[in-house]
């Protein structure tokens, strides 16, 4: 359960991204922020007020908890929404301007999610977050099997329609964006729209993620979203194969075999070692990036090639 | 014998459009005038350890831009030479017990080697794919950040520098630091002139311009391009060593020291005009001041309960004022005269295109 779930989500979070950088070349750095908002948006709603005046840990919230699924397409929307407004004025620029006003946004995003403390529970998490079908079925490897078959749907549902996506018009506009973009408006395409669209729809993708992430881990705090999560989504992609919705999903199991892998070899470790390994794991997985994006850009499995039927 | 109609004409085309660094440079005036007449003398305070904390930016910033001047791609690691260049010297001054003096010096040859290594093994090779570039440094930040940590552990650390107490400039009730406010501004001011004496007087400064603004057009005139840009990482990184052991005296070293002035260090070269470096000089001032009011103005607004957190969005007034530049000057307040280092360009590189996969027909 601890590799299969989080997995899946990353594989969600990912096909998000891969709407946005490898569909439509959009480099967005702001992954961590999109997938706060929507765990807190979902974390906030679905809890409902929360106030303990024991401890001073309180979250603010509707009064009465709000049903899942409306919390869910009210943490894609809040995070599309999101998306769309910081990407009005940075798409027209270049790609390293997008790069770093999303980055800012990510640690601006952090910062309010820490210290508002009466809004978002700050550095006391914001817990009790309720899993899907929580009144049905009990908690314990039950319910985790549940999580294990919603996330799956989803994903398998937002893989399908990645896949379908790529032979629409929209998703051949989208890629010839990514490629020329001056040929792309040539032909008369509203560049700007279409990356926009697919921005605001890849940052729903990623609310998304981040209301499972919430829902799966019932317990979510600040420091969960810094910009290293942005980066595993970068790695997951590139590993897998931009562009490729298939090598993604792969790159997404792949990763995070290694990750969980390394977390399971921990307790056979010395100490000394063992309080090292998790940055020994993240340089492994740095080299691993610039070795892939130095002689293998194209990933794992390589994007196909769809050719325009006569 | 001086011309004064030249001169009046100047002034006369300064008044009609002053250039956009002077109006920045007027209304951070301004807000910093009408902060302190609300908020007293903690701003003009702020103001003072903003434009100390922005000659570190400033020095950081301008070897970043000067890197993107020439490669064209925001490298995501120049922070991490930063912590690199702080953790040496603490690993002479420190564990080796040695005076800091040392630790400097050891650490700009470190650094510098550092970038050139970079610049070699894996740079070299994405020449012409920016954005594939970025990735990479993104990937170099996490190695070397983590390389840190595995080694020192993710403690604060401190520099062994013996740092004299602050004295209060006149009775104005305004403190002063002759170590942390002194001497970075001395060591950044000198770097700076420098600099700005390289780039302009020196053969290597006239390539390094001539690689900026067009390295095809530099290469056939006989310009060691790739030698040039590798003195480009050198410069770069030694600028980074020094303005990452200034920040280790000012705060402390820790892994994710440079990693967090990153952000700063990018609204700097944005707010003037990426890939110049005289504009990153100025960026980066008016980023440092305007972050450490926005400390204060925070302050102010979570004391009257509009906000929880206080002084710790800091971090958010600088990037407010990096969109804003985004919103109306997207080139920079520098950008538009000068271009690139130290020169127009309106040249743009030629797009490689990729095998176009949309197309049914070759």
């Amino acid at each position: 359960m601890s590799y299969v779930v989080p997995a899946t989500i990353l594989a969600i979070l990912a096909l998000g991204l891969d709407i946005q950088w490898g569909k439509t070349g959009l480099f967005n750095a702001g992954v961590a922020a999109f997938i706060g908002i929507g765990a807190y948006t979902f974390g906030m709603l679905s809890t409902g007020q929360f106030g303990d005046p024991l401890f001073h840990w309180s979250h603010w919230g509707p009064g009465q908890p709000i049903d899942l699924i409306v919390a869910v397409l009210a943490a894609m929307g809040l995070a599309g929404v999101l998306g769309a407004l910081v990407a009005i004025p940075t798409l027209r620029l270049r790609a390293d301007y997008l790069a770093i006003a999303t980055l800012a946004l990510a640690e601006i995003v952090r910062l309010v999610l820490k210290n508002e403390r009466s809004f978002t529970g700050g550095d006391q998490t914001l817990a009790f977050i309720p899993r899907p079908f929580a009144g049905i079925v009990p908690p314990g490897w039950a319910s985790d099997g549940v999580f294990v078959l919603v996330a799956g749907a989803i994903a398998l549902t937002l893989l399908f329609m990645m896949l379908y996506l790529s032979r629409t018009p929209w998703g051949r506009a989208l890629k010839a964006v990514r490629e020329d973009e001056e040929a792309a408006q040539a032909l008369g395409k509203n560049t700007f729209i279409l990356k926009l669209g697919a921005f605001g729809i890849g940052c729903a993708i990623m609310g998304l993620a981040g209301a499972l992430m919430a829902s799966f881990q019932q317990v979510i705090a600040p420091d969960q979203f810094v910009p290293y999560t942005t980066f595993i989504a970068y790695v997951v992609i590139i590993l897998g194969g931009s562009g490729n919705p298939k090598g993604v999903v792969l790159g997404a199991y792949v990763f995070s075999l290694f990750g969980w892998g390394t977390q399971q070899i921990k307790a056979y470790l010395p100490s000394a070692f063992a309080l090292r390994i998790d940055f020994v794991n993240q340089i492994v997985i740095g080299i691993l990036l610039v070795l892939f994006i130095l002689f293998r850009p194209e990933g794992i499995m390589r994007e196909e090639k769809y050719l325009a039927r006569k | 014998m001086v011309r004064w109609p030249s001169i009046v004409a100047g002034l006369r085309r300064f008044m009609r459009r002053p250039p956009w660094w002077v109006i920045a440079v007027v209304v951070l005036a301004a807000v910093t005038g009408v902060m302190a007449a609300f908020l007293g003398r903690s701003v003009i305070q702020a103001a003072i350890q903003g434009v100390v904390v922005g000659s570190i930016y400033v020095l950081g910033a301008s070897g970043l831009s000067l890197t993107y001047g020439i490669r064209r791609f925001a490298n995501f690691a120049h922070g991490d030479f930063m912590t690199v260049g702080a953790y040496v010297a603490f690993t002479v001054n420190v564990l080796l017990g040695q005076n800091i003096l040392w630790g400097v010096i050891l650490a700009i040859p470190t650094v510098a080697l550092l970038g050139m290594l970079l610049e070699l093994s894996v740079f070299r090779r994405l020449e012409g794919r920016p954005v594939a570039a970025l990735i990479a440094s993104v990937g170099i930040a996490l190695v070397l950040q983590n390389a840190i940590s595995a080694i020192f552990l993710p403690d604060f650390l401190y520099l062994n520098v013996s740092v004299p107490r602050d004295f209060e400039i006149a009775n104005t009730g305004l403190s002063f630091n002759w170590i942390k406010g002194g001497l970075t501004l001395g060591v950044s001011f000198t770097l700076i002139v420098f600099l700005h004496v390289m780039l302009k007087y020196t053969t290597l400064g006239k390539a390094m311009r001539a690689c900026a603004d067009n390295i095809d057009l530099a290469r056939t005139s006989g310009v060691n391009t790739r030698n040039v840009i590798l003195w480009t990482w050198a410069i770069s990184g030694a600028f980074a060593a020094v303005a990452g052991v200034l920040l280790a005296i000012i705060v402390n070293v820790n892994p994710l020291l440079g990693f967090f002035v990153l952000l700063f260090l990018f609204s700097a070269v944005i707010v003037g005009g990426i890939g110049s470096p005289y504009g990153a000089m100025i960026g980066g001032l008016l980023v440092g001041v305007v972050q450490k009011l926005s400390n204060v103005g925070f302050g102010a607004l979570q004391r009257a309960g509009l906000i929880e957190g206080g002084s710790v969005y800091e971090p958010a007034g600088a990037f407010l004022v990096m969109i804003l530049v985004l919103l109306i000057k997207p080139e920079g307040i520098m950008g538009a005269t000068r271009a690139r280092i130290g020169g127009r360009a309106v040249w743009r590189r030629p797009r490689r295109r990729r095998e176009v996969v949309t197309s049914g027909r070759p």
